[in-house]
């Protein structure tokens, strides 16, 4: 079923190894993420999983292969073209959050806005709309360091969600919660997926594993195996 | 939710400032330690140096007094040929505040009391404020005004009174319409009877007095006035610059200047080490801010920028509290404050040093790894 869907990003002989002595995390891996579906990277902690968000996020270049984005190789891009796709293409929720604990929960979901380019009045009325779909608006005006994990990962989902980006990573997202606050996570990125954006997920858990589409299971060594499945229920 | 592509991925400038704003307040501890080193920076600059430059720019301002700025030409014994149109020339020039001149010497004396007797000059020209009326009035053609002195000596009463050329009795005495008082270097006129007349009236002049606007342009107006004073032989004439003055001046400034600007440069390089360790400081506890910046895609550029932004927010205000806290004291201890420029100046400098001292390393910032700060332990 997700064969026939167009990739929106995907990896060709794709390597890569911290430093030049050490030993590669990935090595000549392909695959793709189809649009419209969910794709779990997964693997043991270690085989790369987060270090392969990152360069499909074009936060890092591989040492060899391609990152395609939409049929284009990104490989000759400028840092700045990097970013600039990053800001308005990609929405990210970090492992651990990732919140700014000087500012609001707020003014945290705004963030991605600014760097998309959006003005801020329409980040501030997307961000509320956001927080109170994820029952965080009563939050808003809270710092992270007194919301609960959970709220966190929430709130770090409305600023990747604001922009209303076509492909969302996701590192680990449901690692540190509860199962209520591991469904409402789960649940936005399959709906995100229904409307036809494209998610990437790194987990660890067979479960969320079990409902993307796509499972992209590294194997050590640079190996992987790619499971297609018939979607996400 | 559909997905959209609509994003530039370009902040706009507007939002950054919005954004730097934001960020100066909820970081607010480091925008007030930033604040308050370039505060005592700047006050104490100004205190310091300050009070030195306000203490030159008075003394200067003492010097540059009359005696420093005044010019005589002099025709001792007639040789040159003065004209008697030569003041209203010479206080047409620019550089010149005013200019009279002085005819050769006749002794007078009172036809009422005979026993004493003055010098008297004819005056061509305005007379100066240098030498102020103290009784009477000021002459019109035809009428005089004598120094204190000669006043004295002519035995002039209240009333005034009149002079008459000594040995021409059937002369017209010539009434007196006043008393004035000269200080200074024009004090000898101070036993000296003035006859105004009108240039027409008189043949040549002795003595031509200029007084130049300030003491800079001296020595160019000394060359004008060598050149171009209307005169027969103007060779013959001598021209009195009060070089004396001018080196005495230069002197006491120079040695001021350098003085106050070791000192400054002392200062300024110790403000400059607080304010870079400062901005040092309040940038490398946002590295994790930065690394989350440039995942969510922000470019190095913006984050430069946005860096510079937050710099110049909480450095502005530092600058104004250093400055007015520093004028403030300034004026409470020594009643004087230096120019306008001077502090302006000093606030600039500080101001620039913050944003230089922080712009490298937001650079570096911007360039490291945004990976490091995504890393879990
Ligand atoms: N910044 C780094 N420098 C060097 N090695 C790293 C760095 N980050 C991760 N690694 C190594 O790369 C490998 C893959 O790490 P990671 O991508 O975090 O795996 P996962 O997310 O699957 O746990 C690990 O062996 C890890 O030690
Ligand atoms: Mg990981």
């Amino acid at each position: 079923m997700t064969e026939d869907r167009p990739l929106m990003v995907s990896v060709r002989e794709l390597s890569f190894s911290y430093r030049q002595d050490s030993s590669a995390v990935v090595e000549g891996l392909s695959f793709g993420a189809p649009a419209g579906a969910v794709t779990a990277l997964t693997g043991p902690s270690g085989s790369g999983k987060s270090t392969l968000l990152y360069l499909l996020a074009l936060m890092i270049r591989p040492t060899g292969g391609e990152v395609i984005w939409d049929g284009q190789p990104t490989g000759r891009l400028p840092d700045a073209t990097r970013s600039q796709m990053r800001a308005a293409r990609m929405g990210f929720v970090f492992q651990d959050s990732l919140l700014d604990p000087s500012r609001t929960v707020l003014a945290n979901v705004c963030d991605s806005g600014l760097f998309a380019g959006m003005p801020h009045s329409v980040a501030v009325s997307r961000a509320q709309q956001l927080l109170a779909r994820f029952g965080v608006q009563h939050r808003a005006d809270h710092r992270p360091g007194e919301i609960s994990g959970g709220q966190a990962q929430r709130v770090a989902l409305c600023r990747a969600l604001l922009t209303d980006p076509k492909v969302i990573f996701a590192d680990e997202p449901t690692g540190n919660l509860d199962d209520d606050s591991a469904q409402v996570v789960w649940q936005a990125l399959a709906d995100h997926a229904d409307c036809g954006g494209t998610v990437v997920l790194a987990t660890h858990d067979h479960g969320l594993a079990a409902r993307s589409d796509v499972e992209v299971r590294l194997i050590g060594d640079g190996g992987v195996e790619v499971r297609s499945a018939n979607g996400h229920q | 939710m559909a997905t959209s592509d609509g994003w530039s991925g370009t902040p706009q400038v507007r939002e950054i400032l919005r954004d730097s704003i934001a960020g100066a307040r909820a970081q607010i501890a480091a925008t007030l330690t930033t604040a308050l080193v370039l505060a005592t920076v700047c006050f104490t600059i100004l205190v310091t140096t300050g009070q030195s430059a306000a203490t030159q720019a008075h003394i200067i301002g003492q010097i540059d007094s009359a005696g420093t700025r005044l010019i005589a030409l002099s025709d001792n014994d007639g040789a040159s040929g003065i004209l008697s149109t030569a003041p209203e020339v010479i206080s047409g020039l620019s550089d010149v505040s005013w200019a009279f001149g002085l005819g050769a010497a006749i002794d007078v004396t009172n036809p009422i009391l005979p026993v004493g007797r003055a010098a008297s000059r004819v005056l061509v020209g305005e007379l100066p404020p240098e030498l102020p009326i103290i009784q009477g009035r000021a002459p019109r053609p035809g009428e005089a005004v004598a120094g204190v002195g000669a006043a004295t000596a002519l035995n002039l009463g209240p009333g005034l009174g009149r002079i008459q050329t000594i040995g021409q009795a059937d002369s017209d005495p010539i009434g007196v319409v006043g008393v004035f008082t000269a200080t200074g270097p024009l004090a000898h006129l101070n036993d000296v009877v003035l006859i105004a007349q009108a240039p027409e009236d008189v043949g040549t002049l002795r003595y031509v007095y200029v007084m130049a606007v300030n003491v800079v342009i001296i020595d160019r107006l000394e060359h004008v006035l060598t050149t171009s004073t209307p005169a027969t032989y103007p060779v013959a004439m001598t021209v009195e610059t009060p070089v004396g003055a001018i080196a005495w001046r230069n002197a006491i400034a120079g040695g001021l200047s350098a003085a106050s600007r070791e000192l400054m440069a002392l200062i300024m390089a110790v403000g400059a080490a607080l304010i870079a360790i400062t901005m040092f400081t309040a940038t490398t506890s946002r590295r994790a801010e930065f690394g989350r910046r440039r995942a969510l895609g922000a470019t190095r550029s913006v984050l430069v920028a946005s860096l510079i932004a937050q710099t110049a927010i909480s450095a502005t205000p530092g600058v104004v509290l250093g400055i007015v806290s520093g004028l403030g004291t300034l004026m409470i201890g020594t009643g004087m404050v230096p120019a306008w420029r001077f502090t302006a100046g000093v606030g600039g400098l500080v101001l620039l040093l913050a944003l230089v001292a922080s712009t490298p390393i937001a650079i570096i910032a911007a360039h490291r790894d945004p990976l490091r700060i995504l890393r879990v332990p």
